[in-house]
This record gives structure tokens, sequence and C-alpha cells, in this order.
């Protein structure tokens, strides 16, 4: 990869919209902007401005969903998700998400770091040992890879679906508030994950914590709801945002004003 | 007051329970009263013999397995699409409820009607006569809403959260569909299957037109003009024509082993559900 494509955004968010079919209720309004390539670009804002719903969007998870109508352009590689020729289930390989609650299949660990995997081919013996080290939970369950994933810990299951989502190598990992529903020790693993993780990964993270979004982030994205939709107030480095906002919406969030 | 409303309600429970088991005590202890005198181990391994008034049931229990192991074959893989369409690839919730209404009216549809649907489109129109597929197909036409239903319900049963997240990984419907609700769903489907499976095997009206003749089959060597016996057409027609005690007794010794059938089907689905679901949470 050339200089110039590090200095390329990795995700271009062009006039985004999304909106409920049946009564037209807008969730999201013309959102633009970059989400850098390797850096960690936390989305904040208040609940109900459409933080997760944009985060669906850039998978293009929120297709599952007939009743929203999506409208604008979300560029990866600078090429449009919606394109006739784009393959949405090869784009979320690509693009992978963490969600709030953890999600864990019926099996062993595993045959959840690998149930994607297995699928997609030959899986490389080292990929579960990688994938667990590199979620932080290697050393935790080397010896208990058969036991069923439902015997871990919530804190665990999440960086077991971490594994998960990294075992798919994807260039991106969405995160949708990762940490919201852990105790203060594994909250702390999962920073530590998401931090070595942007050597070799973008990531996008949904938090409700300010703290959380000062802490790891490179780039904040504001979301606020206006007029019922969510809107984007900022978009800057990290530090702009939390010293200096250009926004009341933002400044009233972020309790300054 | 309240402790009076309590026993009342007991009451009203326990009484529902008893007239629930009395009536499949009398029927079960009617149909064992009549028959018995004709159980033994010749009657289920000799053909009948004039005019069923003597020998046993053997080609018509034959019938029976082959027209419901028929139907069983069919329902199921054809259920298990329609249930993973319903889940993976009907998005809208009105396309959902369609099909669900179309279940419930193809369960509604009563079995004479599929008899004569079978008689005009499969013996007639097909020229396949009277044919044990036909008959097997029919049977599988009238289970399907069962064994449907049966494995919606399971699939119902598994976290939208986890398909969301399947799709999250990039994985296609396929793999979806192969790797978490076959494996979630499949408890429902056996059983809906057997469940079904022992409905059809007491159906008679379906197969008197399509599959089964009285006397002179053996076990089908085609498929075109290939009909069976059946245990609840060899009932309905010694019913029918009761005139000699011998003929009675055997009458209802073939509804003993119908209602064997029958019971033996349905027990095994309970136990095999609870079996299958405990695999597949430890897969």
């Amino acid at each position: 990869m050339s200089e110039d494509d590090v200095l390329k955004p990795i995700l271009t968010i062009e006039n985004l919209g999304v909106r409920v079919r049946r009564d037209g209720h807008e969730l999201l309004r013309d959102v633009s902007f970059d989400i850098p390539r390797r850096m960690i670009t936390a989305i904040i804002g208040p609940s109900g401005a459409g933080k997760s719903t944009l985060l669906k969007c850039i998978n293009r998870l929120i297709d599952l969903s007939s009743t929203l109508e999506v409208t604008g352009r979300v560029l990866f590689e600078g090429v449009d998700t919606r394109a006739g020729f784009i393959d949405p289930d090869d784009l979320r390989r690509r693009i992978g998400i963490v969600f709030q609650q953890p999600v864990v299949f019926p099996g062993s660990i595993e045959r959840n770091v690998l149930f994607a995997a297995a699928r997609f081919g030959p899986v490389d013996g080292s990929l579960l040992e990688s994938t667990l080290r590199q979620a932080g939970l290697w050393s935790e369950v080397k010896d208990r890879l058969q036991k069923p994933a439902a015997t871990l810990s919530v804190g665990q299951q999440q960086r077991l679906a971490l594994a998960r989502t990294l075992a798919g190598s994807p260039d991106v990992i969405l995160m949708d508030e990762p940490t919201s529903a852990l105790d203060p020790k594994s909250t702390a693993a999962i920073e530590e994950t998401i931090v070595a993780l942007k050597e070799t990964r973008s990531i996008v993270l949904v938090t409700h914590h300010l703290e959380q979004a000062r802490r790891l982030s490179d780039w904040v994205a504001c979301l606020c709801q206006r007029d019922g939709a969510g809107e984007l107030m900022e978009a800057a480095q990290c530090e702009t945002v939390f010293c200096c906002p250009t926004r009341e919406e933002t400044m009233q969030f972020l309790g300054i004003a | 007051m309240r402790r009076l409303g309590d026993r009342l309600f007991t009451l009203f429970a326990g009484a529902g329970a008893a007239v629930a088991l009395l009536v499949i005590a009398t029927v079960v202890g009617l149909v064992v009263f009549r028959g018995a005198g004709a159980i033994s181990w010749r009657f289920f391994f000799e053909q009948s013999r004039a005019v069923g008034a003597e020998g046993g049931v053997l080609y018509h229990l034959a019938g029976t397995f082959i027209l419901i192991a028929t139907a069983g074959m069919i329902a199921l893989p054809v259920a298990a699409g329609v249930g993973l369409y319903h889940q993976l690839y009907l998005r809208s919730d009105r396309g959902r409820r369609s099909l669900e209404a179309l279940l419930h009216a193809l369960n509604g549809i009563p079995s004479i009607v599929f008899g004569l649907f079978g008689l005009a489109f499969f013996v007639q129109l097909l020229g396949m006569r009277k044919s044990w597929l036909a008959g097997g197909i029919l049977l599988a036409m009238m289970i399907l809403p069962t064994v449907t239903v049966a494995f919606l319900e399971k699939l119902r049963a598994i976290p939208p959260a986890s398909v969301e997240a399947a799709f999250g990984l990039g994985l296609r419907r396929n793999h979806i569909a192969w790797s978490l609700l076959l494996p979630q769903g499949a408890a429902g489907l056996v059983t809906g299957t057997l469940l079904g499976l022992a409905r059809a095997a007491g159906e008679t009206a379906p197969i008197m037109f399509t599959a089964v003749i009285f006397a002179g089959a053996t076990v089908p060597r085609g498929i075109v003009d290939s009909p069976v016996l059946a245990l609840p057409y060899h009932i309905f027609v010694l019913a029918q024509d009761s005139f000699d005690p011998a003929m009675t007794t055997n009458m209802w010794g073939s509804a003993i082993v119908l209602l064997m059938l029958v019971i033996t089907l349905s027990l095994i689905a309970l136990p095999l559900r609870l079996r299958i679901h405990e695999e597949a949470r430890r897969v």
C-alpha cells in the first residue's frame, strides 16, 4: 500500500439518510464524513441519534430490515457499497461487526471462533490461537477450547465474539457499544484489545462513554437528534471535538455549554 | 373467597384433565376389548384371506408403512425449505404472514377434498392410476403444515440477534441455514414429521381414490398403476360389510394395530425432540 493510499480514508459516508418506508420518519439525515484508515473513529451522541443505525448502514446489515430505506452513499475503498456488483455478504466479511450484547452460537469455544471462517474455506491451523490471542482471550481458554462457549463470562463472550469477527480477516471492525454490558475489568481488557487492533485494522466504535471515546479514539463523529432525525454535528480529530466543538448541540452533549 | 375461587379453578382444571383421560381410555379400551381376540403373531405376519375374515394384516401394515414413509420423505425436505424461506428470505412481515395464512389454509382443507384432488390430478390427469406414490404425495401435502409449523416454532426460538450476528460475519444464507437454523430447528422438523405421520397413518379419504385397494396387492413393483393395501381403508371396508363375526373381530384387531402405530409415532416424537434439542445445544 502506497503512502497516498494510507492517507486516503477507508470509508467515506456521503449524504447518508435512513427513513421508515411506511411513514417516512427519518432516523438519519444527510450524514457525511470520512473514516480514516488504521485509526479508531468513535461515534458518539445521545440515545436515539442513530449511531447504531449508521453502523449497520456501513456494512449493509440494515438491508435485513425491509421497513427501512437508505439514501446517500457509503464508499469503501472508494467504491460505492451499494453498487450492483457488490456482494453484501462479501462486504460484511470485510467490514466485521461486534454487537453490544455478545452473541454466542451453540457449541464449543473453538466452533464459535471458527464459525464463519470454516465456511469461507480451508482454515489455517494457527487461526484459532492467533485470533484468540488478538482478542486477548487465549490464556483464559486455551485449556478448554472444546467446552461450551456459553460457560464463559459475559466479558469473555464479548472477546470471543471479537475473535470470531477477527477470524474472518476484516479490514474494518464496527463495534456497537462493545463494553456497555461489561464490568470494569472486562472493559479494560476489550479496550486494550481495541488499541492493539488499530495497528492492522480500522475501527469504528460507537460508545456512550465519553471518557472511553476520548481515551481510545483518534477521530470522533458526534451525532445528535434534530427534528426527530439523527444529524452529524462534528467530525474531526478527537481533541478538536472534545476541546473546541463548534455546534451548540455538541457542547450540550459534552456538557460544555 | 379467594380460597374458594382457587379450589373451583383446581376442580375445573382437574375435571378437564379427567375428561381427556376418560376419552382416551374409553377409545383405547373399547378397541382393545373388541379386537384383542384377533391379535397374535400370525395376525401381523399373515396376509388377509377370505375377504378379511381370515388371516392377518401383513400387507396392510406394509402398505401403510410405504405410504407414510413416502409422505415423510417428501414432507420433511419441503417443510425444511418452506421454514428456511420464511425465516431467511421473506423480509417483510406481510410476506411472512401470508405464508403462514397459506399453511393454515392448507391445514384446513378436508381430507376428502385432497382425495378428490388426487383422483383428478394424479390418477386421471397424470395417468398414474392407483399408485402408492400418488397416495404418499397426497399425504405429504396434508401433513406439510403440521411439519412446517413445528419447524417454524423452533426457528422462532432462535434469538434474532444470533441470525443478525451470523449475517454480520458475512455468512451467506445457505451457510446460516446449515450451521445455525437447521441444527437448532431439527427437533421441530423431526417432531412435526412424526406427529404428521401419525395423522397420515390413520387417513382414509385421501388414499381411497388414489393409492389403495381392498385386496389383491402385496408390495408395489412399479410407480404407475401400483396400488397398496392400507390399514385404515381395510378397516373402512370391513366396517361397511361386517356381517361375519370373524370379519368384525379382524376389523377391531386391525384397529388395534393402527392405534399402536399412531401411538408409537406420537410417543417417539417427544423424547426424540428433547434429545435432538440437547444435541443441537452441545454441537
